[in-house]
């Protein structure tokens, strides 16, 4: 949410503290507050009217503004839609410091703007600062001196960006929430805006009445009749600055009051003009047939059934706390209105909010849920601000829910916060801490008081929650850590982290690399290893339609890795890795696990080049590992390979893969592949007894190794060239992958001797290399490549007298 | 050009036949369907031919390598099957196998294990797939609250399950708070750790994943306290990054906490501010608090008599810092180039 410092400072007078410190200070102990931005007024910019409004010669869409500052006349272009003459707007004389569109400042100068002299300009409210509105002027009330500073009206300001954490959301949502508790932090206290006292409730005024279909809908309703509001009267420029510096737009003194109170104290209302109204029968129902809305914003919503709806005589006037309608809406002739101001059921509003996909301020803020007594106290608000803006008349009240239920008191005992932080933290500052948050004390004894909270604070429910008041405000860095005696001794690590880690080392030795996949099945790949013919467990809402199955196997996910390292793993290299292997959970549908519907089953799955010898040797290593008795092996053909189904002592063990001709087309792989699965619960099952080693926190802290820093994967293709050379027999090999790097430089990324051969007797030898050359920059040309190995081989025939094959 | 294929297809085929061995295989395979081999060489040629000799030459050419290339794979299989299997030397290319390595992920839990367990924590792990009641309902978050109803929750079809209903992809750990008291039969005292997969239904970027790991903590006694758990943590991560850390907390919220904070970790990488740190300083790490009464029922241990803390925190996170990897989509990757940088 953003906050305004200049209003925060005016709600907490003698608040000293800058935006910046304000932030941290509600981010160590509040809620997290960064500022998002600052602007300043130039005294330079001055308040001026127009006096007359010229089409500009050259540009059809610009005009030339000729404005008055009371003393002088100057004429300036001006392209903006929405200035009339007689208007009152804010003017910027050449060398004034505006704001450009990424928030810059700029100086500004005479400008030629198609021919004409422009002098300076008059300002839209993001040239001042103020919002991103560029639509227009900024229009000032017409009773602004002319001639003045508008620096004296609107004060430079701090915006800060609160993110108010859900359990305060009830509250802080508001600028006077965040005064209170920003009073409470620094000792100050609040300063409540102006009300003015409602009259006593009725149930109907002047035949306005208000109710209530579902009670459950709304735990209070209030409607406030106004009549003779005057035309022609408009919202004050610091009203008006705020508004647009927290995000909204000034539209009428009205309107803007509702959204000026609902920044203010956290509550919503909205105001109906009853000239457009059917009726005077307004009434919070449930939507039931097919409604289609057409709201403020211009857009047409359709609520879903349930949804709250504000109706007037049967006609739907506004989608129940979150917006208004066009055929009810309150503009500048509108003379008496009717406003609703209500507390709705959180979750319907969070419901409704979400059927038709629209997120207002005020449906933020009901979703949250808020306490009916901020509705009284903001009815007061408003009356006070809509009279004294237009000159209105209140009429009466309607309140569906007048008495308002003192929150239950809750038991406290002041020694639990000491016992909760693991340091004292005495009653004295419990009871100053809840007494600056606005709780009211009684002390039963000594040690259990009983708490009553503060009516808008909905998040305090019990003894923890006031722990938790006092925490936090007394300041979480206060607490120092303990000291070792809580530590408790060392343990083990579970059997399987024990056993798994084995199986790893073991793998990994092997030449086995591990990889992680998804627990979504991937359509394309399982449909390889005829996986589709399981049932799967699904989901409803999957990241993608060919991602809506869990996998059933580990196969799938295990040829998507080896078919992306293909090409690695077909380089002609020696220490390439050639096999991958994963630890991972497979899912099935049973009723026998521990979740009902769904048997998570953990298996060892691998892939690898090579041959069934390559199968039989994991097995083997499996065997040898788990001390177990050889495994019974049958042999099943399948459409993608031969399938070796292991068990031990009569049971299921683990599978074995050598993939068809076939699959292996399809993976393009051009050397043969094997894969297996093997039960984790099976080899752990007959896991040897093992004493799993205590590490001690020492032994750990010894047994720490460098992380390797990740290198970026390379963002452009590698070419391979061979260089085959006939050099003397006694010239080292180093010698000549050496002179290959540096002439290379930085485009050789790698030099790997593939052939080395001589004849006894021969006094020369042939070797050959792959050179692999790379940019870290760009996709190298052939003609490129061939240059620098053309260069390589010169220099090979210089160095070691060699001849090129 | 015509004759030219046929003399080079007996030759080949002649030449296949009398491989004795993988490494006789390779050099054939070098010199003929090779990149730079003689059935390529010739195909290369063809570019300089007539439109009709083109065609014909271009159509019996390929078939000749199609064919030479599947009668080396044959060749292949049966040199293999035959040779005595010494594991990756099986393969077309006679080369030496080397060691593989691990997965990031792992040798950060691994880490996250060690140290923990050093510190007398008890390794607990359960399921991915969740019910209702333990990923919401038993940690303090009921039906109506907006953390239910947010769209990042993958939700299993009952129809594929035999109508078990609300089952629910984990999104976080918390779960394993209430599941590892019950299944392990805790007592208080007692302090477990259980890290695991969790899933959110979120777009993907390079720091968003759907699927990522977190760890879960949870310690119980009769007087396990805040100051308890800022030095189990501070120790905990200046032990990971072998760094002297310190750790601060600001007040935060989650539904099965109270008090509840974010914490955040002094750099270790700097003093006065890094790329790592976004030059604050500070990172962010995990989430925790002390454990709300109403969970601590839920796992039938009387609040009254009993207090502790609970966190969570991000493996991925962790690993990211500690290896500097900057795309946290990359440990999906199944790419050999990264998972053979990390041991």
């Amino acid at each position: 949410m953003k906050l305004s410092t200049n209003w925060i400072k005016e709600l907490v007078p003698g608040l000293q503290l800058s935006g910046l410190e304000i932030a941290e200070l509600l981010t160590n102990h509040s809620f997290e507050t960064v500022v998002e931005h600052q602007y300043v007024i130039d005294p330079a910019i001055t308040v001026a009217q127009i006096l007359k409004l010229e089409q500009h010669p050259n540009a059809d869409r610009l005009r030339l503004a000729t404005i008055t500052d009371g003393e002088n006349e100057i004429r300036v272009v001006c392209g903006a839609p929405n200035i009339s003459e007689g208007d009152v707007v804010p003017y910027s004389p050449p060398g004034t410091k505006v704001y450009d569109e990424d928030g810059k400042l700029f100086e500004l100068s005479v400008a030629k703007i198609r021919g004409v002299e422009s002098p300076g300009m008059l300002n839209s409210a993001r040239e001042l600062g103020l919002s991103n509105d560029h639509g227009g002027i900024f229009l000032l009330p017409k009773d602004t001196p002319l001639g003045t500073k508008l620096s004296e009206y609107i004060a430079g300001d701090t915006l800060l960006e609160a993110d108010i954490l859900p359990d305060r959301a009830h509250d802080c949502l508001s600028h006077i929430g965040v005064a209170r508790e920003v009073a409470a932090l620094t000792k100050l206290s609040v300063q409540e805006p102006e009300t003015m006292e409602l009259p006593e409730a009725s149930e109907q005024v002047d035949g306005w009445n208000v109710r209530i279909e579902n009670p459950a809908s709304a735990s209070r309703v209030m409607g406030i009749v106004f009549e003779g509001a005057q035309e022609g009267a408009e919202t004050p420029i610091v009203m008006q600055a705020r508004l647009l510096s927290l995000g909204a737009r000034p539209i009428n003194p009205i309107v803007d009051c509702t959204n000026y109170v609902m920044f203010e104290y956290g509550q919503p209302s909205h105001a109906y003009d009853q000239a457009k109204l059917q009726g005077k029968n307004i009434a919070v129902t449930e939507t039931k047939s097919e409604v289609l809305f057409s709201a403020l914003n211009g857009k047409l919503y359709q609520p879903a059934h349930g949804d709250l709806l504000i109706e007037c005589e049967g006609e739907t006037i506004g989608l129940a706390g979150i917006v208004g309608g066009t055929s009810s809406q309150v503009d500048n002739a509108t003379n008496n209105i009717f406003l609703e101001v209500a507390t709705f059921n959180a979750f319907a509003i969070q419901q409704a909010s979400a059927h038709i996909g629209l997120r207002t301020e005020a449906a933020s803020r009901f979703s949250k849920g808020i306490s009916p007594v901020v509705a009284g106290v903001a009815s007061s608000r408003l009356a006070q601000l809509i009279i004294s803006l237009t000159g209105a008349q209140m009429r009466g009240v309607i309140d569906t829910n007048p008495e308002m239920q003192t929150p239950k008191p809750i038991m406290f005992r002041p020694a639990r916060v000491s016992a909760y932080a693991g340091t004292e933290i005495s009653a004295d500052i419990s009871e100053d801490i809840l007494m600056r948050l606005g709780f009211s004390i009684e002390k039963a004894s000594e040690d259990q008081w009983e708490i009553i909270a503060p009516a808008q604070r909905l998040d305090i429910l019990g003894e923890h929650d006031l722990i938790d008041e006092v925490v936090r405000v007394h300041g979480l860095s206060v607490i120092a850590e303990s000291d070792i005696a809580m530590q408790a001794p060392a343990v083990a690590v579970s059997d399987e982290v024990y056993w798994m880690h084995q199986v790893r080392e073991k793998l990994v030795e092997l030449g086995f690399t591990e990889t992680y996949s998804y627990s979504f099945e991937d359509e394309v790949f399982a449909t390889l290893v005829n996986s589709e013919i399981h049932p799967h467990v699904e989901l409803l809402n999957p990241m993608a339609p060919e991602l809506k199955k869990l996998r059933y196997s580990m196969l799938p996910g295990l040829l998507s890795a080896m078919i992306t390292s293909r090409d690695e793993m077909h380089r002609d290299k020696n220490g390439v890795e050639r096999a991958l292997f994963e630890i991972g959970r497979v899912y099935h549908v049973g009723d026998t696990g521990v979740v009902p519907g769904v048997i998570e089953r953990k298996v060892i799955a691998g892939i690898s080049v090579g041959s069934e010898d390559r199968l039989q040797e994991v097995m083997d290593a499996f065997v040898a590992q788990y001390n177990l008795a050889p495994l019974d092996v049958r042999e099943v053909e399948k459409p993608f390979g031969k399938c070796l189904q292991y068990s031990y002592a009569g049971e299921f063990f683990g599978i074995g893969y050598v993939f068809s001709a076939e699959l292996l087309k399809k993976m393009k792989y051009r050397m043969p592949v094997v894969a297996f699965e093997v039960s984790v619960a099976a080899l752990m099952k007959h896991a040897p007894d093992v004493e799993i080693p205590v590490r001690s926190l020492q032994e750990v802290r010894d047994n720490f190794k460098m992380p390797n820093q990740f290198m970026e994967l390379p963002k452009f293709p590698s070419v391979f060239r061979d260089i085959s050379i006939l050099v003397p027999s006694d010239t080292g090999v180093d010698a000549v992958e050496s002179a290959i790097d540096q002439v290379g430089g930085e485009l050789v990324v790698d030099v790997d001797v593939f052939d080395e051969f001589s004849q006894d007797g021969d006094d020369t030898k042939s070797l050959a290399f792959h050179v692999e050359y790379r940019s870290p920059d760009r996709t190298l040309t052939d003609k490129e490549i061939s240059e620098i190995h053309k260069k390589i081989e010169h220099a090979l025939k210089h160095q070691f007298s060699a001849e090129i094959r | 050009m015509e004759q030219q294929l046929e003399e080079l297809s007996k030759k080949a085929n002649g030449e296949l036949s009398s491989c004795e061995d993988a490494q006789a295989l390779e050099a054939w395979r070098v010199a003929y369907i090779g990149r730079s081999g003689a059935v390529s060489e010739l195909l290369r040629g063809i570019k300089d031919l007539s439109d009709e000799d083109k065609r014909v030459i271009g159509k019996n050419g390929n078939a000749l390598r199609r064919e030479l290339e599947e009668r080396y794979q044959e060749k292949l299989h049966v040199l293999e099957k035959a040779s005595s299997g010494r594991g990756v030397q099986a393969t077309s290319y006679d080369l030496e196998a080397g060691v593989g390595h691990l997965h990031p992920l792992t040798l950060t839990m691994s880490r996250v294990h060690e140290i923990f367990a050093s510190l007398g924590f008890i390794i607990a792990d359960g399921p991915e797939v969740e019910e209702a009641k333990f990923n919401f309902d038993l940690l303090n978050i009921p039906a109506e609250h907006p953390a239910r109803g947010e769209g990042d929750t993958f939700m299993v079809d009952p129809l594929s399950v035999n109508g078990a209903e609300g089952l629910v992809l984990r999104t976080q750990t918390s779960p394993m708070q209430i599941r590892s008291v019950e299944a392990m039969r805790l007592h208080p005292p007692f302090s477990v750790i259980a890290p695991g997969r969790v899933f959110r239904k979120e777009k993907v970027d390079a720091t968003h994943e759907s699927t990522f790991y977190q760890f879960e903590g949870l310690s119980v006694s009769e007087t396990t306290s805040i100051a308890d758990f800022k030095f189990i943590i501070e120790t905990f991560f200046s032990t990971f990054f072998n760094a002297e850390v310190t750790i601060r907390l600001r007040p935060s919220y989650f539904p099965f906490v109270e008090p509840g904070f974010e914490v955040d970790m002094s750099c270790p990488f700097c003093k006065t501010g890094c790329k790592v740190c976004k030059y604050s300083k500070w990172i962010e790490v995990m989430g925790a608090g002390m454990v709300h009464p109403n969970v601590l029922k839920n796992m039938n241990i009387d609040p009254e008599k009993y207090q502790g803390f609970a966190f969570g925190g991000a493996i991925d996170r962790l690993a990211m810092i500690q290896y500097g990897i900057n795309d946290i989509r990359l440990f999906w990757s199944g790419d050999v180039r990264f998972l053979r940088q990390f041991s």
